[in-house]
């Protein structure tokens, strides 16, 4: 399956097609959507009622119209950095990876995805030096200290690094 | 910016890292809503 990366607003109904199929993938296991991540979603559907330049919802969403995955981007000017920031939060998977099983390729192939677009947002949408992940918990910087050790071997980046709650990557530019 | 390439390289990165730490090392972290219902904040509290 495809996936596009798709901003969205409560004004066009895309948050309420988001919101749809969420709660639709909840009830299929047994869940409550109203109970599901209640720390991130209500600041995901507030931001998504303003129609921002640099700061908004994406999703994204397969070519069967179901969501695999969530984020708010802002994009600003930060101490200490030349240039503007790409900041991404509240990265969260669907209830379909979460409470299903899915093969491990799934997985790597939706976070992909979402890390890709994102930063694909600092060359268009949301022009930026540099781009920075929030990691919420002990449990993320223990999971992406072991993706970075890969990250860095690559060329595409002229900066890997962890540091505090945030995963800073900057890109090397042509 | 060649973001298929970008994404190939994402998936790599990820990919060891799930074979290495196993699933349920992903499903602990913040890109899960599951950790983060009011059952699990109460419990955390």
């Amino acid at each position: 399956m495809d996936h596009s990366l798709d901003k969205l607003l409560v004004a066009d109904g895309s948050w309420q097609s988001f919101e749809d199929d969420w709660r639709s993938q909840c009830e299929t296991f047994g869940e409550e959507f109203d109970q599901y991540a209640v720390g991130s979603l209500p600041v995901l559907q507030e931001l998504a009622r303003e129609d921002k330049k640099d700061a908004a919802v994406y999703a994204l969403r397969g070519d069967d119209s179901s969501f695999a995955a969530v984020a708010q981007v802002n994009s600003t000017h930060l101490p200490g950095y030349d240039g503007r920031v790409l900041r991404v939060r509240h990265i969260l998977l669907s209830p379909k990876l979460d409470y299903g099983e899915l093969p491990l390729s799934d997985y790597a192939s939706v976070m992909s995805r979402v890390f890709s677009r994102t930063v694909a947002l600092s060359a268009r949408a949301m022009p930026s030096d540099h781009v920075k992940f929030h990691l919420r918990s002990p449990a993320d910087h223990q999971f992406f200290s072991s993706a970075l050790s890969m990250l860095k071997d690559l060329e595409l980046f002229s900066s890997v690094a962890m540091r505090g709650a945030w995963l800073y990557l900057t890109l090397n530019r042509p | 910016m060649n973001v298929k390439k970008l994404e190939a390289a994402f998936f790599a990165a990820f990919s060891h890292a799930i074979r290495t730490q196993g699933l349920s090392a992903l499903k602990r972290t913040s890109l899960f809503g599951s950790n983060e219902s009011a059952t699990e904040l109460k419990k955390a509290a």
